[in-house]
């Protein structure tokens, strides 16, 4: 029989049909979308009211529902007063879970800063050291704010070599537990009966597993995930009980004999799923947290993704409890919690500090402050003493968060170079996860760096 | 004086002899000319040969953006010899030189090939290659997040027909930077039609001719096509080596940044990016785009002396 011969015509033309199959497929085939689509950059280049003695601007680093939070936030200040105006502009943060700010960093090289900005507590010590922000300690005490005033892990974040440098307006709790009842069902586990140590959730993950072929399908928890390497790390090392740097010795400490065994655990599950890579639990599209696909037993949660689930997946049953916890490094369910949020910090050479100062003190540390972000922004605060902390506990919703507000204790560690720490940690670990190298080895390449890192930044710092 | 008066007569006349004298016309002329070119003349002095002087300067010291720079010499560079993560991201970015320079240019020359043929719907199918070329790159990397899903992306579903278990391409370390190295083909169209016109460029009466002698196709297209081929594969040869030690916008939407999993993606223009931004080392993230630009000059002047000289410039 004749080998059957393909014409240049017939070659082209099969080709021209699979480019269009690929882009047919690439642009529509694979579109899952699910949840609640984001209100694209809604109002966030707000102008100041008219009329007003003085204009500030707040940057705000989010888009979305939250940034149009922060403009009505404004407004909601402009109407408490009378006599400053709040200007808000977009000055979206980068990589880093808010660490690259490039506006806001050129804005402040370039003599134009904004009169507020935002900040991750932990990244305050490198800026205070490089000169960005200003120190509110006096106006903290002039307002008759003190430590008393806030939740622990707070002051902690907010306060600096004895200084107080910014206003911590979202105390975000970091993390209760939830869990898949229904799943738990199907997987022959009590839907009311929650993992308390981190050994019954290995057990409890045993159950749950489920793979097709080589891919995991079904997961009882994703322990390398809880919103990045570096957090999981934090999570379940403050969950064994680790401590992530010596404030008086001045030393990173991820090599903490818990946090390596934290590690270990997270490193051991993962070879128990047949590897990280291999997890496939979510479909692409998914604008809910992946926790809501129901292919994955117990996850923590940040408080938009549990109320996003809650508003689009009416139906999934979701328990709620304190992380689970391992002796005997930890003591108790919820050891494992920490506080991390947003500060508001004012820069060294803004023009309208009082204004600004104003501003913080209404947002984080007032009664009618503090309502209204929640009503607006929808953030804990982190002012204790915050009225609306009553209507958080009563929420559906958000109880599971008070919980954690009121009991956590820890917070990421505030270093010079904490940033570097975080990213060294990301990538140590992922090291260590996927088996290219012992947990234990990973974390002392993280403590070298560092440290290396940190003495670099003495010096630039002190010449 | 008598001397010096003949010496510049001797010299004025030497000059009027080169060049004739402007009338004022020209000279009307040359001034609007340089008044209405100023504004990108300006532009490019104050917002480009100043900023790379000032990254060369900055590359001596400790610059942050937020306090003054002190002096460090070499320091800079002297760190990063001994900085493993800034060798990591060079291995990382020459592996990527390495196999998508090469693979670029195969793709989108065997597509100027298959484009270049008579055939029905030509302009349709010339359209729908070179589509992706001008679809913005971050969009393109957001739509290949989906392709690259192990479980529900086009390519493992298409391995699934086959019995295969596709990887999982983003997030293994051994195929992240394939999947990045895949992703960047997906945008040949761009060459291809250079490489498309340069075919067409080709005399046909040279085909006819080895035709008749007896040549075959790939003879044809070795000794015929390709020599007239030779300046544009060279010109994509150098821009793409140019192009892939800057890559950097893929690799910063595919991996949020993180230049993960394990590093495998940590490319020489995303340490730079992380440096500079996220570590405040601006006078560090200096040195390592200077080094950079070394090794982009002294590879291409490598191309040049090594491929330069065998490219054939038509009847020049």
């Amino acid at each position: 029989m004749p080998a059957a011969r393909i014409s240049r015509r017939r070659a082209i033309q099969a080709l021209g049909g699979l480019g269009l199959g690929a882009m047919g497929l690439l642009t529509g085939g694979c579109t899952f979308t699910k949840g609640t689509p984001p209100i694209t950059d809604v109002g966030l280049d707000k102008k100041p009211a008219p009329g007003r003695k003085t204009n500030i601007e707040v940057y705000s680093v989010w888009g979305s529902t939250v940034g149009a939070g922060m403009v009505n936030l404004a407004k909601k200040f402009e109407e408490a007063q009378p006599d400053i105006g709040v200007r808000v502009t977009y000055a979206p943060a980068g990589m880093g879970g808010g660490a690259v700010q490039q506006k806001l960093f050129t804005a402040i090289a370039g003599g134009n800063p904004p009169d507020v900005g935002q900040l991750v507590p932990s990244q305050a010590p490198q800026w205070v050291e490089l000169g960005i922000m200003t120190d509110l300690t006096s106006r903290y005490r002039a307002a008759g704010l003190s430590q008393d005033d806030f939740f622990a892990p707070v002051w902690e974040s907010i306060t600096y070599k004895g200084s107080v440098w910014q206003m911590q307006w979202d105390a975000d709790p970091n993390f209760p537990f939830f869990w898949n009842k229904q799943l738990f069902e199907d997987s022959g586990l009590d839907p009311e009966k929650p993992p308390k140590t981190l050994e019954e959730v290995d057990e409890y993950s045993a159950k749950i597993l489920k793979k097709s072929g080589a891919n995991v399908t079904k997961i009882g928890m994703i322990p390398w995930d809880s919103y990045g390497y570096s957090n999981s790390l934090f999570t379940w090392g403050f969950g064994f009980g680790a401590e992530f740097y010596d404030k008086e010795r001045e030393e990173v400490t991820p090599d903490h004999e818990y946090s390596v065994k934290a590690l270990e655990w997270i490193v051991k599950y993962a070879k128990s799923v047949g590897g990280a890579d291999r997890v496939t639990v979510t479909p692409p599209g998914l604008q809910l947290h992946p926790f809501s696909t129901g292919n994955i037993g117990m996850a923590p949660l940040v408080a938009p993704n549990y109320r996003d689930i809650k508003t689009n997946a009416k139906d999934m049953k979701i328990g709620a409890t304190l992380l689970p916890f391992e002796p005997p490094g930890a003591k108790a369910p919820g050891a494992g919690a920490w506080i991390g949020g947003w500060g508001m910090f004012i820069p060294a050479t803004a023009r309208h500090k009082d204004e600004a100062w104003e501003f913080l003190r209404w947002v984080g540390a007032t009664d009618e402050g503090t309502k209204a972000q929640w009503e607006t922004v929808g953030f804990p605060p982190g002012y204790r003493k915050a009225a609306v902390l009553a209507e958080i506990r009563d929420d559906p919703v958000m109880a599971p968060f008070y919980d954690v507000l009121t009991t956590a204790t820890n917070i990421r560690p505030p270093v010079p170079v904490a940033d570097f720490y975080f990213t060294q940690l990301d990538e140590q670990i992922s090291n260590a996860v996927l088996g290219l190298s012992t947990p234990i080895q990973a974390l002392r390449t993280v403590k070298k760096n560092v440290m290396g890192e940190w003495d670099r930044f003495r010096k630039e710092v002190e010449a | 004086m008598t001397t010096t008066t003949a010496q510049s007569s001797s010299a004025e006349r030497r000059s009027a002899a080169r060049r004739p004298a402007r009338t004022p016309q020209q000279r009307r002329n040359f001034f609007w000319g340089l008044v209405f070119t100023s504004p990108a003349i300006i532009g490019l002095l104050w917002f480009t040969l100043y900023p790379v002087l000032v990254s060369l300067y900055y590359s001596f010291t400790s610059a942050t953006m937020m306090k003054p720079a002190q002096w460090l010499g070499l320091g800079n560079y002297e760190s990063l010899v001994s900085d493993s993560s800034w060798w990591d991201s060079l291995g990382n970015t020459l592996y990527y030189i390495v196999v998508s320079v090469p693979l670029g240019i195969a793709v989108a020359l065997f597509l100027a090939i298959l484009l270049n043929l008579n055939v029905r719907g030509q302009s349709i199918y010339r359209v729908i290659f070179y589509l992706p070329a001008i679809v913005p790159l971050v969009a393109s990397a957001v739509v290949w997040l989906y392709v690259f899903n192990p479980q529900y992306g086009v390519f493992n579903t298409v391995l699934g027909w086959f019995g295969i278990t596709g990887p999982g391409w983003l997030a293994s370390p051994e195929w992240a930077m394939p999947a990045l190295i895949i992703f960047s083909t997906w945008g040949a169209g761009n060459l291809m039609i250079i490489l498309l016109a340069g075919l067409q460029d080709v005399p046909q009466d040279l085909h006819d001719q080895a035709k008749v002698d007896g040549a075959g196709v790939f003879r044809r297209f070795r000794h015929v096509s390709l020599p007239f081929l030779s300046p544009h594969l060279l010109f994509a040869l150098v821009t793409g080596l140019i192009a892939g030690f800057q890559f950097f916008t893929p690799v910063f939407v595919l991996t949020n940044g993180t230049g993960g999993p394990a590093g495998k993606t940590l490319v020489s223009g995303l340490y730079l990016y992380q440096n500079a931004f996220q570590f405040f080392k601006v006078g560090y993230a200096s040195a390592i785009a200077w080094v950079l630009f070394i090794i982009v000059g002294l590879g291409t002047a490598l191309v040049f002396r090594l491929v330069g000289r065998r490219v054939y410039y038509g009847g020049a």
